[in-house]
């Protein structure tokens, strides 16, 4: 009840803003078709705020630091350096079990060899604020 | 049951302390609600819906509402596993600015093309759009309406829409955006094997000893894929990893032998390979005398640039594709001026790191999979490369069999399914037919029950000429569904936006956001999305996978499928077909392009039945409770007789029920079997007993080896505009960032399209990194951040500007420039300046 009066309130404040008609915004915000870019700066990554939470349980974790320094080559993965099940780095969240089974179902004693490139999953995050609204609730709210 | 942040904290701690004096707390101060029907979450299978790999995934839902997604663990594509954009998917339909009514511009009440939107109802929608559509039709007839499409339509969507244009308004002007992406790789099918799409499949990626990437950065393109080949290179002894590319990315991390090379000159390079092969007798001489024919092609042939254009005058053979038959002798001459000193000059790779992949090829017990995607086919000589790749795999006959496999990779979730099988091309039909033959016309009319002649026998417009036609005012009438033109398509400045905003045109946009298009747009239609729908999708191996409506769309959005039905429903047969043809078939004259199209006995075959799964979960279908028939199942089974009865064997899909209880199947699919390996006996049904491998695209069941020289890019760096543009994808984003961007996830991970630059060049003209600057060609320009230590590291001389951020629209800089043969654009190469804002 309380979502469809909301609704019907929009609707007609809508209403009276839609009377004259309106441009249609896309991800460019107000800047017309032939505009030239918008300016933007550099944005910092997000460090040391602790993890960030998960919308559900599926998901995997994002990197609540900067990976800019950080390589993962055929010989090497310095992500492991912290986040392997025997690391002993504290607060470095753990490489799930899931991800010692290969495609074939297999366990094995190191990690799975193609969940190696981490970043394919798990990615950081820039200081910045999201054009648009995501509406998607989760269940972690309810 | 609601956890602060600084709860869990407390808590975290609180139970840490507890764990290391051994005991118990609980760590909730709420009970935990276990009830079993509020806690249910629904899952279902349904196809990611972003790119050509074609992962599964399952859809949880709960009160009508997407929840969470996860990797589908039944799905061979991806065993349990997604990329990033695949685990959000969850989020890609609640962006906050989902379009909810159709949207007019209009000034004083009524249409006018400088008008400001205005919300309208469906009716006032489609009868303005009707409106325009039979005046443009009356006056100046089927060649001025257009339709462009998108691999991203499902099957039916496609399908539906392939018949509304072609045996409704009777027009070949439909082109999907496709055109930009795979036509070229259809072309070259089309050419070597007479028959679209890959012999091979995805087991190739564990079957093979060897991987080389031509022009495609799997790592971030297509993830999943790239799971699979790192599987393979870390834990098979001897496997190997060859990557080409313009510049270094992701997946040199992998690469065992990495090579940078000049722009164009991967030509070179293939026909370098070829030689190395022919001049070392490492070919297969019994494949080759079993399999194999000689041609070569007409050269010379243009840019694919308007016809005026200096460089399609200066052309001997613009446009042209004849091939002849030549000797094998013939063919190793031609190859001899493509020596490894020569290559290594032009290409800019190492001699060292040439031969090593020349050899790889020529080792007979390698087992190698080449895969591209854009590097190849969106390249002005696309059709060509491609070739030149097959001629390789062909020559070592190395190809059809498990881990031998030249495989051509999509770049949209159903680019094969719909694009290419469905045949939305402005030449094509289903399942491999031509609208230029009339046993192929006469096949497709017979399917649709229509009279002869129905469908017209001129390809329409291409997607780049789309553009020029409306610019020019020959279209006027136009319909831009599922994807985002205006973002995308090349030389915006100069081509597409004058194109739509032309005052003689009447130009509809369908999405389910506001994007660059649908500012562009006259009317703006909300659709419906990925799982607020029923639908089916085909990826890049051949796999046919179905999902089910999982939730309903936002009220007032309606479905592709929805709208081309209900769109279809106000034309009559007699108001915009000639006399002539209605003689043929005088029953159909009253009726309505619906009744003709979609309730013809086949399309509205099956009632409404309960949609449900094999727990007994009930779905709802919003098509099939609007029209009253099983839509998606008419359309389908109306399809599949292309493939299963038509004159082009090879093509036959499973059944649709089937499909509803497989995770993806692929084609061709007889009695209930899929094929992994076409053209290979024991795998693919078609292929005759005895003859090992047989390529039944072509007449005489044998493929063709095409030589075609190295020919210059229309466009090179110069002293005015000194560097290579090349442009492209981020794994956080997909195409033109219209879901992506509204994931707050993956917009923070990549927020900003960047200019990624060589440190010497940036440092050159005096930027740090950071630093905005801009991009000029001859058509437009743009501004972006500089990143000079990023993913991607392009050599000196070349920069890489993603085209995903709508802000800085780089299609205002890329050049219209196609293969001349295939159409498709080539976003890859041009040349550009890059100076201080």
């Amino acid at each position: 009840m309380k979502t469809l009066s909301i609704t019907m309130l929009l609707m007609f404040v809508f209403a009276v803003a839609w009377a004259e008609g309106f441009d249609v915004h896309s991800l460019r915000g107000d800047m017309a078709l032939d505009a030239p870019s918008v300016q933007t700066s550099a944005k910092e990554w997000q460090e040391g705020e602790g993890k960030i939470m998960r919308n559900y349980a599926q998901q995997p974790p994002l990197v609540p630091h900067s990976v800019e320094d950080f390589e993962i080559t055929r010989e090497d993965n310095s992500c492991l350096a912290c986040h392997n099940w025997n690391s002993d780095m504290e607060g470095a969240t753990k490489v799930g079990v899931s991800h010692f089974v290969n495609r074939d179902g297999d366990a094995l004693a190191r990690i799975s060899p193609n969940r190696y490139f981490c970043t394919q999953c798990h990615v950081p995050q820039k200081n910045a604020k999201p054009l648009v609204k995501n509406t998607f609730k989760s269940l972690a709210d309810e | 049951m609601a956890i602060s942040r600084r709860d869990f904290i407390k808590s975290s701690a609180a139970t840490a302390a507890a764990a290391s004096i051994n005991i118990s707390i609980p760590t909730l101060t709420q009970a935990m609600d276990f009830d079993a029907e509020k806690n249910k979450i629904r899952w279902d299978k349904a196809p990611c819906r972003f790119c050509g790999v074609g992962c599964s995934v399952m859809v949880g839902t709960k009160d009508n509402r997407v929840v969470a997604t996860q990797a589908d663990p039944k799905s061979e594509v991806n065993k349990g596993i997604n990329c990033i954009k695949g685990y959000f998917l969850s989020k890609i339909m609640y962006g906050e600015d989902r379009l909810t009514s159709p949207l007019l511009r209009m000034k004083g009440g009524k249409y006018h093309k400088e008008g400001k939107f205005t919300p309208v109802s469906w009716d006032v929608a489609f009868d303005t759009m009707a409106e325009k559509w039979k005046k443009t039709l009356k006056e100046k007839g089927p060649e001025a309406v257009g339709m462009f499409g998108s691999g991203q339509w499902t099957i039916m969507e496609g399908y539906a829409a392939s018949k509304l244009m072609k045996a409704g308004f009777r027009s070949n002007n439909i082109d999907p955006n496709a055109r930009h992406c795979m036509a070229s790789a259809v072309g070259a099918f089309m050419r070597a094997f007479g028959s679209d799409e890959p012999m091979g499949c995805y087991d190739d990626l564990e079957h093979a000893d060897a991987f080389v990437l031509w022009g495609s950065n799997m790592a971030e393109m297509h993830p999943i894929l790239w799971t699979r080949i790192t599987n393979t290179r870390l834990s098979k002894p001897g496997a190997e990893v060859h990557v080409l590319s313009t510049y270094e990315h992701r997946c040199f991390d992998l690469g065992d032998n990495n090579m940078v090379f000049t722009p164009q000159t991967d030509m070179v390079i293939l026909n370098y390979i070829a030689n190395y092969i022919v001049s070392h007798k490492a070919y297969d001489q019994k494949f080759i005398d079993k399999h194999v024919n000689f041609k070569d092609t007409i050269t010379d042939i243009g840019y694919g640039l308007r016809p005026e254009h200096p460089l399609e005058q200066k052309a001997k053979n613009s446009g042209k594709g004849k091939m002849s038959e030549i000797s094998f002798k013939a063919y190793a001459k031609l190859l001899k001026p493509y020596t490894l000193e020569h290559t290594a000059k032009l290409s800019g790779v190492p001699k060292e790191n040439l031969l090593r992949l020349a050899k790889l090829y020529a080792n007979p017990k390698k087992k190698i999979t080449s895969l591209w995607t854009m590097g190849f086919n969106q390249h002005t000589r696309g059709v060509w490369t491609n070739g030149l790749l097959y001629n390789i795999h062909l020559l070592t006959g190395k190809i059809s069999e498990p881990g031998n496999s030249p495989f051509s990779l999509t770049g949209q979730p159903s680019a094969c399914g719909t694009a290419r099988e469905v045949g939305t091309f402005s030449h094509r039909l289903p399942a491999d037919l031509v609208v230029k033959k009339k046993e192929h016309r006469d096949f497709a009319e017979g399917v649709w029950k229509l009279p002869e002649g129905t469908i017209p026998a001129k390809p329409g417009y291409h997607a780049v000429e789309h553009n020029r036609m409306l610019k020019d005012g020959v279209i006027n009438a136009y319909w831009s569904m599922c994807n985002n033109n205006v973002q995308a398509a090349a030389n915006m400045n100069e081509e597409t936006l004058p194109g739509y905003r032309n005052p003689d045109n009447f130009v509809v946009v369908s999405d389910p956001y506001p994007t660059a298009s649908t500012m562009a747009a006259d009317l703006i239609l909300p659709t419906a999305m990925w799982v607020e729908k029923e639908g089916a999708y085909g990826n890049a191996e051949r796999r046919t996978q179905v999902w089910r409506q999982q939730v309903a769309s936002p009220k007032g959005a309606k479905s592709d499928l929805w709208q081309l039905m209900e769109f279809s429903k106000r034309f009559k047969v007699k108001d915009i077909w000639p006399a002539g043809l209605i003689a043929k078939s005088p029953k159909l004259r009253n009726k309505t392009l619906y009744e003709v199209l979609y309730r013809n006995g086949n399309v509205d075959k099956y009632p409404t039945q309960k949609v449900t799964d094999d727990n007994g979960n009930v779905y709802a279908n919003d098509e099939m409770d609007h029209f009253g028939f099983y839509v998606q199942k008419g359309l389908f089974e109306e399809y599949r007789l292309f493939g299963t009865t038509g004159p082009k064997k090879g093509h036959n899909l499973a059944a649709y029920d089937q499909l509803h209880k497989e995770h993806g199947m692929r084609w061709p699919v007889v009695n209930g079997v899929e094929t992994k390996w076409r053209y290979r006996e024991g795998s693919d049904p078609f292929v005759p007993a005895g003859k090992e491998r047989y390529f039944y695209g072509n007449k005489d069941g044998r493929a063709n080896i095409i030589f075609a020289p190295y020919e210059q890019p229309p466009e090179m760096p110069d002293q005015t505009f000194d560097m290579w543009l090349c442009t492209g994808r981020v794994l956080e984003h997909w195409h033109s960032g219209t879901m992506t961007q509204r994931v707050p996830e993956l917009y923070k991970a990549v927020p900003d399209a960047q200019i990624f630059m060589h440190p010497e060049d940036a440092k050159k003209r005096g930027f740090k990194r950071g630093d905005m600057a801009k991009v000029q060609s001859r058509r437009g320009e743009i501004s972006a951040m500089v990143e000079t230590r990023g993913r991607n590291k392009p050599p000196k001389g070349l920069i890489f500007v993603p085209w995903f951020d709508a802000r800085r629209l780089i299609n205002k800089v890329t050049l219209d420039a196609t293969d001349p043969l295939s159409k498709q654009t080539d976003y890859k190469k041009c040349a550009v300046r890059v100076v201080k804002v």
